[in-house]
């Protein structure tokens, strides 16, 4: 067990005892990439690339089993919902959305969305042992959602 | 093939729309079509513009502060197409077709009308 463990690792797959941070990669203001990652460093999780050392595994099927592994083996799960929502009542806003896939499902005034996020949040919300462990934060502040 | 009421149109659009941040959003080889969204930094309010038959993209793939112009280009070959650029953020690109604004509705866009080739 503990040699494949050692596989494991040696591959760039993950260790145990870290929580997720789940969210925008994407900064809504200036269009960087550093969102999720400031985020991470401010609630003290890992992102999707600091677990497997790299963000995209080559195909959105294996990209869906990797989330749904760190889902799973994390301890806490830390969802940034800064810029899916304006407001946190418009949760459910974000479920619709993610109840259609992980892939981009609409194009809004010429812009194709992606979908990811909210496909991720959504999978937390409907699954009772992720919910469980999920913490939501909205500018920065834990809060609850609408059930 | 864009003419130049038509450029002079896109550059209505885009006067109006500096200062954005602009992001690539998305390639298709199908018409060589090229998206880019414009984004309000305060609002978040955005807009895709859409370069069909591009044969020629440079840049970096996001930032901020744009300032994009739209001027009248005649690839080697000599088909007249247009030529976008923003100097100062080092972005150009020139293709043959059209400029699309939105998803091609005028009424989202007031003061700028899609521009439309009606290619296959």
């Amino acid at each position: 067990m503990f040699f494949l463990l050692r596989l494991d690792s040696a591959r760039g797959a993950y260790s145990s005892y870290f929580d997720l941070a789940i969210g925008l990669a994407r900064h809504q203001r200036t269009g960087s990439l550093t969102s999720l990652e400031n985020f991470a460093q401010h609630v003290g999780a890992k992102t999707y690339g600091d677990i497997y050392g790299n963000w995209w595994p080559g195909t959105i099927e294996k990209l869906e089993v990797n989330i749904l592994r760190a889902m799973t083996d994390a301890r806490y799960l830390r969802v940034n919902l800064d810029g899916l929502i304006k407001e946190i009542d418009q949760f459910p806003s974000i479920l619709q959305k993610g109840e259609r896939g992980i892939e981009p499902v609409e194009v809004l005034r010429g812009v194709e969305m992606g979908n990811i996020t909210n496909w991720e949040i959504w999978k937390i919300y409907m699954t009772e042992m992720l919910k469980e462990k999920a913490v939501f934060y909205f500018n920065g502040t834990p809060m609850s959602v609408p059930e | 093939m864009m003419g130049d009421k038509d450029i002079t149109q896109v550059n209505v659009f885009f006067q109006n729309w500096k200062g954005a941040i602009a992001i690539f959003n998305k390639f298709t080889s199908s018409h060589s079509r090229f998206v880019i969204e414009l984004k309000q930094p305060n609002s978040g309010e955005f807009i895709g513009v859409s370069f069909s038959f591009c044969n020629y993209i440079a840049g970096s793939t996001w930032w901020e502060n744009c300032d994009l112009k739209c001027f009248p280009w005649k690839s080697p070959d000599g088909k007249s197409g247009y030529e976008v650029r923003d100097d100062r953020a080092g972005f150009l690109i020139r293709g043959t077709d059209s400029v699309v604004i939105g998803d091609g509705d005028s009424s989202t866009v007031s003061q700028a009308h899609p521009l439309k080739n009606l290619s296959a």
